[in-house]
């Protein structure tokens, strides 16, 4: 039964649906997170600062744009045109949409600063992600040393015969290319960028170690990555954790320093908020050095969860299309088999792509015998024979 | 003054809307021939392959003569039908039970000790079995192509450009599935035996 992975419907638009709201209701998850973090360095800084509003959000949209810098340096492969454009989004919004209802928001200061950080969040993700993938496989490429496949070879040249069938099935003209790289083991995996060219590559291992249909079920898992379009949306993952470390940074380092100048000037004012300052501080501190800690674990198990559901979708879908769910299950037993985890570890590979079988720090894929359970299920395929061997050792 | 620039506003937006939707329009359309294009190309391509493979085993002298001549008809049918009518859906039927007589068949052929050795052979196996299999994947996106195609110009906005242009709502192609043997899952194709766990 499908229910004991989570998943309560066997048909594949239902199951589609329901994986797609269930990924996407794990990226609200990140985002809310990274406006609650937003909402709280507005709050230290708005009673800090003697409770001005104007301020509190000058230095707002100021951290806006530091996170936006720090980020960049953080993910390579930004396109800037496209960071400026979403700064001027934000900014557009703060200047001409907010004060329309500024009079009414600015009787409640913290819903004011709340929705502020939402907005921060959502447009600062929003325009990372579309931007973060500017020109993608030519720096994948760059790092693995993936080529172009040699269509003299009689393998390598059925594997591009296959990768353009698939290109004819998916109905993605010459926007995809296929690249591969001189790995032994069985993997593949996909870039795709913003403006819609993606690029598939293939290792060595998989050309020549797996047969025609489990070829040409590994390629449509990885065009339907394409389709679902799933390396942007785990890029927004990647980047609510580099904005998340970022703004702890800010906490543990720049905002104490901030507050504390504040508090050694202004003689006129009267002397109260000394200690309470000095709280503040240290709660900004404090804070800053738990999210340090915090980060990874939280964004983690979210990322790990959201891409295995991803994975799952790319499954069906794959086996949807090729209509040969056999294929697709000897594929998988045989990546799981013979991958060896090793190398992957030995050799780092980046964020924002999709292969087709990872186990890195992040467990980003299903174990095998889940990944053959919902195929079996969905298509109405019997188990394989081998089934009961992984599931008992948990592969 | 002000009602002058509203009336702009509303024509330029109108123009934009019309654009826009157009636009959407042609795309789809462009979507629906790029996949018949890639149909006929592989259906020639078929055509232009196959009459080297069935030399090639010729020679080979391993299916009776009754299959051969089996072939060579359904061949010869396939080949009148591509070069005379002009209506693509004809051609794809004729297609479609053409390499449903022919599939069974290739997908015997590797079994053979004779053939396997044959380099050539195995080049004009994979590359005629991969052709087929483009059809069929060209078929299933010509489908979607038209699927979107028709939903688009049948709801709005795009009825009212559709109306406007004369567009019609193109004929769905009949998915016919019976060459794809090779699609059974009774035999057992799971990979036998692992041994190394």
């Amino acid at each position: 039964m499908v229910e004991n992975l989570g998943f309560s419907s066997k048909d594949f638009f239902n199951l589609k649906s329901e994986i797609e709201r269930k990924s996407k209701i794990l990226l609200l998850f990140s985002i809310i997170w990274l406006t609650l973090i937003n909402f709280l360095i507005a709050n230290i800084t708005y009673i800090a600062l003697d409770e001005e509003l104007g301020v509190s959000l000058f230095l707002m949209i100021f951290i806006y744009i530091i996170m936006t810098i720090l980020v960049l340096t953080e993910l390579p492969g930004i396109r800037a045109a496209d960071l400026i454009v979403g700064i001027f989004l934000f900014l557009f919004v703060v200047i001409f949409i907010l004060p329309i209802f500024y009079n009414i928001l600015a009787s409640f200061p913290f819903l004011m600063l709340f929705i502020i950080s939402l907005l921060i969040s959502i447009t600062f993700v929003y325009s990372m992600s579309s931007s973060a993938e500017g020109d993608p496989g030519n720096f994948l490429a760059s790092i693995i040393h993936a080529r172009p496949s040699n269509l003299k070879d009689p393998k390598e040249y059925m594997a591009y015969q296959l990768f353009d069938a698939l290109r004819i099935g998916f109905g993605l003209s010459n926007k995809v290319e296929l690249k591969i790289v001189d790995w032994p083991i069985i993997n593949a995996m996909t870039v795709s960028g913003s403006d819609g060219r993606s690029m598939i590559i293939l290792t060595k291992g998989a050309i020549e170690k797996l047969d025609y249909h489990e070829l040409e079920n590994v390629l449509a898992h990885e065009f339907s990555h394409i389709i679902n379009k799933d390396s942007e949306f785990m890029t927004k993952f990647a980047i609510v954790s580099a904005a998340v470390l970022v703004l702890a940074w800010f906490m543990a380092y720049v905002l104490p320093r901030i507050i504390f100048k504040r508090s050694g000037r202004g003689s006129d004012r009267d002397r109260k908020g000394e200690g309470y300052l000095f709280i503040l501080a240290l709660i900004s501190l404090v804070v800053g050095l738990l999210l340090y800690i915090i980060t990874p674990i939280i964004m983690s198990k979210l990322i790990s969860r959201a891409s295995k559901l991803r994975e799952h979708l790319a499954d069906i879908a794959a086996v949807r299309k090729t209509n040969y769910p056999p294929g697709m299950i000897n594929a998988l037993m045989k990546v799981a088999y013979e991958s060896s985890e090793d190398f992957i570890r030995r050799n780092k590979i980046p964020e924002n792509i999709q292969a087709l079988f990872f186990d890195t720090e992040i467990e980003t894929h299903p174990r095998v015998w889940q990944r053959i359970y919902l195929i079996c299920e969905t298509t109405k395929t019997p188990l394989p024979p081998q089934f009961y061997e992984l599931k008992s050792k948990n592969i | 003054m002000s009602l002058l620039l509203i009336v702009l506003a509303i024509i330029f937006f109108i123009i934009v809307f019309f654009i826009a939707v157009y636009n959407s329009i042609i795309r789809r359309e462009q979507r629906v021939r790029q996949a018949q294009s890639e149909i006929e190309r592989e259906l020639n391509r078929v055509a232009e392959l196959l009459p080297n493979l069935v030399n090639s085993v010729k020679g080979a002298g391993l299916l009776e003569q009754k299959v051969l001549t089996q072939i060579s008809e359904s061949y010869s049918k396939y080949l009148s039908a591509i070069k005379s009518s002009k209506d693509l859906s004809d051609r794809i039927n004729t297609s479609s039970s053409f390499f449903g007589t022919i599939m069974p068949i290739i997908l015997q052929l590797p079994q053979y000790p004779q053939l396997q050795s044959m380099q050539q052979f195995q080049m004009l196996f994979n590359e005629i079995r991969v052709s087929i299999d483009k059809v069929s994947y060209a078929r299933q996106f010509l489908n979607d192509a038209i699927n979107d195609y028709n939903t688009y110009i049948l709801s709005f906005p795009g009825i009212i450009i559709a109306k406007l242009l004369g567009k019609k709502e193109l004929p769905y192609f009949r998915y016919e599935r019976s060459e794809e043997t090779r699609r059974s899952l009774e035999s057992g194709e799971f990979t036998k035996g692992l041994s190394q766990w």
